[in-house]
């Protein structure tokens, strides 16, 4: 989950990191009123979590309050890449001397954070890499000892400006305590006398550790537990337990058809999840077909069952195929069998996608394809 | 003893009185797991499928030594528990624990290798050497011994792959679920190792899945192996900025693609296939191809 600028900020001037002077506004009277307080000059910055928002024309200078006003106003109203702003964050123009880079971000395959600095801030730190590997620093940090400031300041030894180091411990600090996958200061900005602020700042908190991080719990309520959907806009619907099953199957079903969403159902399967699964993909517009692919390993597929049945019980207008293997598999058949399903008992996903194509009449080589027949 | 688990591995059960931990207990009997003890705190002197159960590690390690332990715990406890086990002398960690945060995992992969242990996990289906013993939730009845390594990120598709790899007559020396999360306990390169390096394993299958760079880690060891490679990767129609079902399958950035994985396991001389079916007929070809 994705903080807004505003908030990582808060978390920067909590720990100690500098960050500008300015406010959050929802509305350009407030937005004007802040830039009044700060002088006049400021950066009106539209807080959306989007990647690139600078070039998409979400960060604005103003002059004066009016103009900041107007600013807000025209940002409140767009979309910066899609999504459209609730608040501007209204800040004091910085005179900025040069700028750094500092990141903080999990690297799975070493299974451990990686700390990224450069003296080349205020750009995307991937291209700087791509171009120029040597002006970037990396280095693991052991997860259980965490980040102390003899290891920072060797970290940062090759940039020789004062400070940097302390920032970038109390990143640190941050990125262990809030459970973030990524914390970022980019750009760091050196002020002509010599003071670090934290210009921007990107935060991501681990989803799965909402639970023990009580201040952010709110903003991740709303998410299912334990299944996940992402609607694609196909014809034929999927209901799968497992990620890497779901994805195999969609890439079947690309070979002749279009998928109409991505749905895991996680290793929680009841009842009641899979009723919602099946009416969360039956309710999609344009479907040709429903598949459902799932394996009886810690989930209980004839308990899944019984709530594929009830929702097929409702009436469902398309046809609906299922393979469904593993601890309970005979039971499972007879329930969908019972409720209408056209359940496939052979091994391989191929020949339950062929079977679905076929009843969908989406079958390879004109409709006519035989379950199995590739 | 095939990789990591052998028929004589003596398994403790953490969180064997909950829900799943009693099912799964039950499954791993039947399929001749040695499941010496379980631990669930303030349940100890009970009895779960006949395997007593501890209030702790320490009481259960005194009690009936295990090498290996299985957590069925949920995610709030499971760095809490996985340390009480290797603080424990345990020297083989299966979480099979999904929505595990991944600082908990980052540290707990770091607890274990201090002390010379492994984590697999978390969200692994765990560990099967087929015919010998089961430390996890997979179906036994989809796997056969064999000569064939599996190593996979995705658990319900390695029992499809594994599955067909049996119905072709193609059984297989251990069957190992990495766990899918952005961390995985134990890498795909670091088991490859260990196939390549198994007497019983004459060829290894990897399934991967967007997201990530474990494939094409894997991919630079499977360069150096004799051994036969053959791999299957989902999610070629996946779309970019994504995350497919958890966090770890995402391209992001133009980085961790299938076509980017398939490239390098081809150019590591790693046999690809392109559907799941296929991938018992190329380990069928790529086997006689060797004699």
């Amino acid at each position: 989950m994705r903080l807004h600028e505003f908030e990582g900020k808060e978390l920067f001037r909590e720990a100690g990191i500098e960050v500008p002077a300015g406010a959050v506004a929802q509305c350009p009277e407030e937005a004007a009123r802040i830039a009044a307080e700060l002088g006049g000059e400021v950066v009106v910055k539209a807080q959306v979590l989007v990647g690139g928002r600078g070039h998409a024309g979400g960060i604005c200078m103003a002059a004066t309050p009016q103009e900041a006003g107007r600013l807000a106003a025209d940002l409140l109203q767009r979309r910066i890449r899609g999504c459209r702003p609730e608040k501007v964050l209204v800040e004091e123009r910085l005179d900025i001397a040069r700028e750094f880079y500092l990141g903080i971000a999990v690297d799975g395959a070493a299974g451990r954070p990686a700390v990224v600095l450069s003296a080349e801030g205020g750009v995307e730190i991937e291209k700087t890499a791509a171009a120029r590997p040597e002006a970037v620093v990396r280095a693991h940090v052991d997860p259980v000892a965490g980040l102390d400031e003899v290891r920072a300041r060797e970290l940062v030894s090759g940039l020789g400006t004062k400070g940097v180091a302390e920032a970038l411990c109390r990143l640190y600090r941050i990125f262990a305590a809030h459970d973030a996958v990524l914390a970022e200061i980019n750009p760091l900005a050196v002020l002509p006398d010599g003071r670090l602020v934290a210009a921007d700042a990107v935060v991501e908190i681990d989803d799965a550790a909402l639970f023990r991080q009580p201040r952010w719990q709110a903003r991740g309520q709303g998410r299912v537990q334990g299944m996940t959907f992402v609607g694609l806009e196909g014809e034929i619907g999927l209901v799968c337990s497992g990620a890497g099953l779901a994805m195999a199957t969609m890439d079947l079903i690309a070979e002749h058809a279009r998928p109409a969403n991505f749905l895991e159902t996680g290793g929680g399967i009841t009842r009641e999840l899979m009723a919602a699964a099946m009416r969360l993909v039956l309710g999609q517009p344009g479907l040709k077909g429903v598949l459902i692919n799932i394996y009886g390993g810690i989930n209980p597929i004839h308990e899944g069952a019984l709530g594929i049945a009830e929702v097929m019980a409702g009436g469902v207008g398309v046809p609906v195929v299922a393979k469904a293997l593993g601890n309970r598999q005979e039971e499972t058949w007879a329930i969908l069998e019972r409720a209408g399903v056209e359940v496939v008992r052979e091994l391989e996903s191929e020949k339950a996608v062929a079977a679905l194509l076929c009843r969908a009449g989406l079958a390879a080589g004109g409709g006519n394809g035989h379950p199995g027949g590739r | 003893m095939a990789i990591l688990v052998g028929a004589e591995t003596r398994v403790c059960v953490q969180g064997i009185t909950g829900r799943i931990g009693r099912t799964q207990t039950r499954y791993m009997l039947e399929a001749g797991t040695r499941i010496v003890s379980g631990v669930t705190p303030g349940k100890g002197g009970e009895r779960v499928e006949g395997v007593p159960v501890y209030g702790s590690m320490a009481e259960a390690q005194q009690a009936a030594p295990a090498e290996v332990s299985i957590l069925f715990v949920p995610p709030a406890v499971a760095e809490a528990a996985g340390a009480e086990a290797l603080a424990a002398g345990i020297g083989l960690l299966v979480l099979v624990t999904e929505g595990v945060p991944v600082h908990s995992a980052m540290r707990l992969r770091a607890r274990a290798g201090a002390t010379g242990a492994r984590l697999i996990g978390p969200t692994t289906p765990g560990i099967i050497a087929p015919g010998r013993t089961k430390i996890g939730i997979m179906p036994a009845r989809f796997f056969r011994p064999g000569p064939v390594g599996l190593i996979s990120r995705s658990g319900t598709l390695s029992y499809e792959i594994g599955a067909e790899l049996s119905a072709a007559g193609l059984g297989q020396s251990a069957v190992v679920g990495m766990g899918a999360d952005p961390v995985a306990g134990t890498d795909m390169a670091e088991l490859l190792r260990l196939f390549a390096a198994d007497g019983e394993t004459e060829a290894v299958v990897l399934v991967g899945e967007v997201g990530g760079a474990q494939e094409e880690r894997a991919a630079r060891f499977a360069a150096s192996m004799s051994k036969p490679v053959v791999a299957y990767i989902a999610g070629r129609s996946a779309p970019p900025g994504v995350r497919m079902g958890h966090a770890g399958a995402i391209v992001q950035g133009g980085m961790g693609s299938a076509a980017e994985k398939l490239e390098a396991l081809e150019a590591a001389g790693v046999t690809t296939a392109a559907r799941p079916g296929e991938v018992a007929g190329l380990v069928r070809r790529v086997l006689n191809g060797r004699s």
